[in-house]
């Protein structure tokens, strides 16, 4: 398993830079991301289009700029194994285990060798400081099998939180130093409150509110869950806190981040 | 309170309101002359009741034919369908019906913590020699596994089913139709030793009986033996009608108000109508009568004497369980998962719907929703920065380089901190807003409290790129309002404007913790919460919009030249400024 060597830092330094080119994306290739460093566009452009003839914008607009924001002082491991599908905030001191990707060679059909994901993360979510997100795994005939996590879009991850859930849909907001065991589902539009601990297995339901230890549903999100007031973001409103609602569109705080 | 400073509740005056309707009892008529007396003064948030008419925004409906807002209290919710949170399998009401509101597949929650439990195989050593396979239930947080109560299962699926037929240590429990016959065939037993009493000496057919009643019956033999006992008693009683199945009888109306009567004491009513003859009560077991037996507490307090407090529950996990009488851990079962709705709900004064959610169970969306949000302005509260407006910085997400965020924890007493008050329009017209609030805070701990720009206007909320397009004069630099002398906030002017928003000042001093304490003399002076820093703030709006507004989309020619009315509204919000540090 060939990974990518350890990304250059790019020279405009700042505390969180902007992936601009094919870093963490969609189909990452190992050959890929060497070439890419030098020559962004048109090397792996033209082989786009060598191996592909219908170009597929879906892949070419992260391409051109994913708009993910990745943190220099985050700890991702196994960067081929992960997709992040653009406009995604990785704080500082996150760890991404994409190395603990699952094992059990899918039954490849060109005979090919895939490069398994482990995580796929969706578009403008925010991944806070200090968490930590690591697949799930499950010990069977005594070899540990990792198993793929996907973490949909406008998903927010409070500081300091582990997530081993197999699977978050969108709209999720997880507060600061929540613990979400393996192998949880958490379906669309569910607050997690600070410091819950979400067992192994659990399955929340679209709407609910958890929290406590082990977490239990204490409530119902209300309709307005993620309806950003005033009909359109309160836009230019000062300060990043009031432009996002917890729950609803994430890009005016992907963007303030900086 | 769980809620992160700042916030904003907003009150629904629904109760107040309500109350001056002609349906109330006596002791409403108190309240409502309260309210009334109370509508001149401050709305208080340290009102007890105020926990119960304050809402986030997002909360809360807005009916748009009452022009109203609609919160949880004053909307009538209906069930669309049930479903079950952990399989997310929608129930059939018919089924919730006659299995109550639980999952009957493979969901339960633990009873220790109420974590759900996972169906997990045991190992098998000789799976070789055709041992079947054994299944157990087990809690993945506290490990609680229905091995403690000696519950095992064949398959994996159909767990409940499966539950429903074995007993805590692996032990039958009978169906209903065995318990029937069980019950039949003890009765004519015991016919039988009636007449045969005289000439024989206790036979060896009494002496089992009594050994098989050594067992106390179980919960659910007491009640099938109670609902078969007066079953027979009201067959008896009624005419038989061959048109009337037997459980319809029994489940009848009719029927239980007879059952209700046994019990009653108030005859008043009963004199009018034909006296029905009263029905016999249960007298023996097999009809449904327990005995108290004093045996079964000492031998509980043995046992707690023995095995400690640790082998007996919480009120809580009692109170979980299916038969709350529970007095020890060994007896505890899964607990299946109760059953979720999705509900739609309806304004309790015109029933129009408010929100109607989509019946699909993994569907989240709505074919109709009628939020506040859209029609009531958003009004949040920030405090002022000291200095230039800081870096956007992303709650939680602490970093070195940032300055120190404002913390709302610690007020200071005493201190003018500014505040900045943020309205934002969700509609389409431009509308003036009137602000107001007492000039101290209600409650033990009296803060002062100014807002300095009172009135003020708040733009439409239009597009976006009409605002960019239209060469408007650009929005007032906000330095303008601080006076440049004095360095002070000057009153009467906004702090900033955007499209459809407005930013204005509000000055705070809080008030003093120790003074209160002093006055009381006493140590707990203070209640929780006392030291929270909360402003009542009365918002009024004053707008024009077309008369057909909600039908602005569907003919937007004739819009231009419908005819204009003026609306006003007005609502009570209470902003959480911050906790008042104590010393």
């Amino acid at each position: 398993m060939s990974r990518p060597a350890a990304r250059k830092v790019a020279p405009k330094g700042e505390y969180i830079e902007t992936v601009r080119n094919l870093h963490l994306d969609q189909h990452p290739k190992p050959q890929d991301s060497n070439i890419s460093k030098t020559l962004p566009f048109l090397t792996t452009f033209s082989l786009l289009l060598v191996t592909s003839p219908i170009v597929q914008p879906p892949f070419l607009i992260p391409f051109q700029d994913s708009g993910n924001k990745v943190s220099r002082r985050s700890a991702i491991t196994g960067t081929a194994n992960i997709t992040l599908g653009g406009r995604t905030v990785i704080m500082a001191d996150v760890q991404l285990r994409g190395d603990l990707h699952p094992t059990r060679s899918a039954p490849s059909q060109s005979g090919k060798d895939v490069t398994p994901t482990s995580i796929s993360i969706g578009r403008c979510t925010v991944i806070s400081t200090g968490s930590v997100v690591k697949p799930p795994s499950r010990i069977s005939r005594g070899v540990v099998h990792y198993y793929p996590m996907k973490i949909g879009d406008n998903v927010f991850v409070g500081p300091n939180s582990t997530i081993q859930a197999i699977s978050i849909s969108s709209h999720v907001h997880i507060g600061a130093n929540v613990v979400v065991g393996p192998f949880a589902i958490i379906k669309e539009n569910v607050k997690i409150l600070p410091r819950a601990v979400v067992p192994a297995n659990m399955v929340i339901a679209s709407g609910s509110v958890v929290g406590g230890q082990p977490a239990r549903v204490v409530g119902e999100v209300g309709e307005g869950w993620g309806v950003s007031g005033g009909g359109g973001l309160g836009v230019g409103a000062g300060w990043g806190e009031d432009k996002w609602v917890e729950g609803g569109d994430l890009r005016e705080l992907v963007r303030s981040i900086r | 309170m769980a809620q992160s400073f700042p916030y904003t509740y907003y009150a629904c005056d629904c109760f107040d309101s309500n109350t001056t309707t002609s349906t109330k009892r006596a002791s409403q008529v108190v309240a409502a002359a309260a309210a009334t007396e109370d509508e001149e003064q401050t709305f208080d948030p340290q009102n007890p009741r105020s926990n119960y008419a304050l809402y986030p925004l997002e909360h809360l409906l807005y009916c748009e034919d009452c022009q109203q807002i609609r919160c949880p209290r004053c909307v009538l919710e209906e069930t669309l369908n049930w479903y079950c949170p952990s399989c997310l399998f929608e129930v059939p009401s018919s089924v919730v019906k006659s299995d109550g509101n639980r999952c009957t597949r493979n969901c339960f929650n633990c009873p220790i913590c109420i974590s759900p439990l996972v169906v997990n195989l045991l190992e098998n050593a000789d799976a070789d020699q055709g041992t079947p396979d054994r299944h157990i239930l087990i809690c993945p947080y506290c490990h609680w596994s229905t091995l403690e109560t000696g519950v095992e299962f064949e398959k994996h699926t159909g767990v409940y089913a499966q539950l429903a037929r074995i007993a805590n240590g692996g032990k039958h429990i009978p169906t209903s139709k065995e318990r029937d016959k069980e019950r039949e065939r003890r009765k004519e037993l015991e016919a039988r030793q009636r007449d045969s009493k005289n000439p024989l000496s206790p036979s060896s057919e009494t002496a089992a009986v009594e050994t098989e009643a050594r067992e106390p019956p179980s919960r659910d033999d007491l009640f099938s033996n109670l609902a078969a006992f007066y079953k027979s008693q009201l067959e008896a009683q009624t005419p038989a009608n061959p048109f009337s199945p037997g459980e319809m009888n029994f489940s009848s109306p009719s029927a239980y108000s007879r059952i209700m009567n046994l019990y009653s004491t108030n005859t008043a009513k009963k004199q009018k109508r034909v006296k029905p003859t009263p029905m016999r009560e249960a007298a023996s077991e097999l009809e449904g009568l327990v005995i108290y037996d004093p045996a079964s507490d000492s031998a509980a307090i043995e046992r707690i004497k023995r095995d400690g407090w640790n082998s007996t529950l919480s009120p809580t996990q009692k109170l979980a369980q299916t038969n709350p009488h529970l007095q020890f851990a060994d007896e505890l079962r899964p607990i299946p998962t109760l059953l979720c709705t999705k509900r739609s709900k309806r304004c309790r004064s015109c029933r129009h719907i408010l929100s109607k959610p989509e019946s699909k169970i993994t569907s989240t969306r709505y074919k109709i929703k009628l939020l506040a949000l859209n029609h009531i302005p958003r009004l949040s509260i920030r405090a002022l920065p000291p200095t230039n407006p800081p870096i956007p910085s992303i709650p939680g997400g602490s970093t070195a380089s940032q300055p120190q965020p404002f913390n709302y924890n610690t007020l200071r007493s005493g201190i003018p901190t500014h505040f900045l008050l943020h309205l934002s329009n969700p509609l389409f017209d431009p509308i003036r807003v009137t602000l107001a609030t007492s000039s101290t805070t209600p409650g033990k701990v009296q803060s002062r409290v100014t807002i300095l720009c009172p009135q003020f206007d708040v733009g439409a909320n239009t597009d976006v790129w009409d605002d960019a397009l239209s060469s408007s004069p650009a929005p007032m630099a906000r330095r303008s309002t601080i006076n440049a002398e004095t360095g002070q906030i000057e009153a009467g002017k906004i702090w900033d404007k955007g499209r459809n928003w407005t930013s204005v000042a509000i000055e705070v001093v809080p008030g003093f913790l120790a003074d209160l304490k002093n006055v009381s003399g006493e140590e707990d002076g203070l209640d929780e919460d006392d030291d929270l820093l909360e402003i009542p703030i009365f918002v009024r709006l004053e707008f024009e919009a077309d008369v057909h507004a909600e039908e602005r989309g569907l003919s937007d020619s004739r819009g231009s030249k419908a005819e204009r009315e003026s609306r006003e509204q007005a609502f009570w919000t209470v902003v959480g400024a911050g906790r008042i540090a104590g010393r």
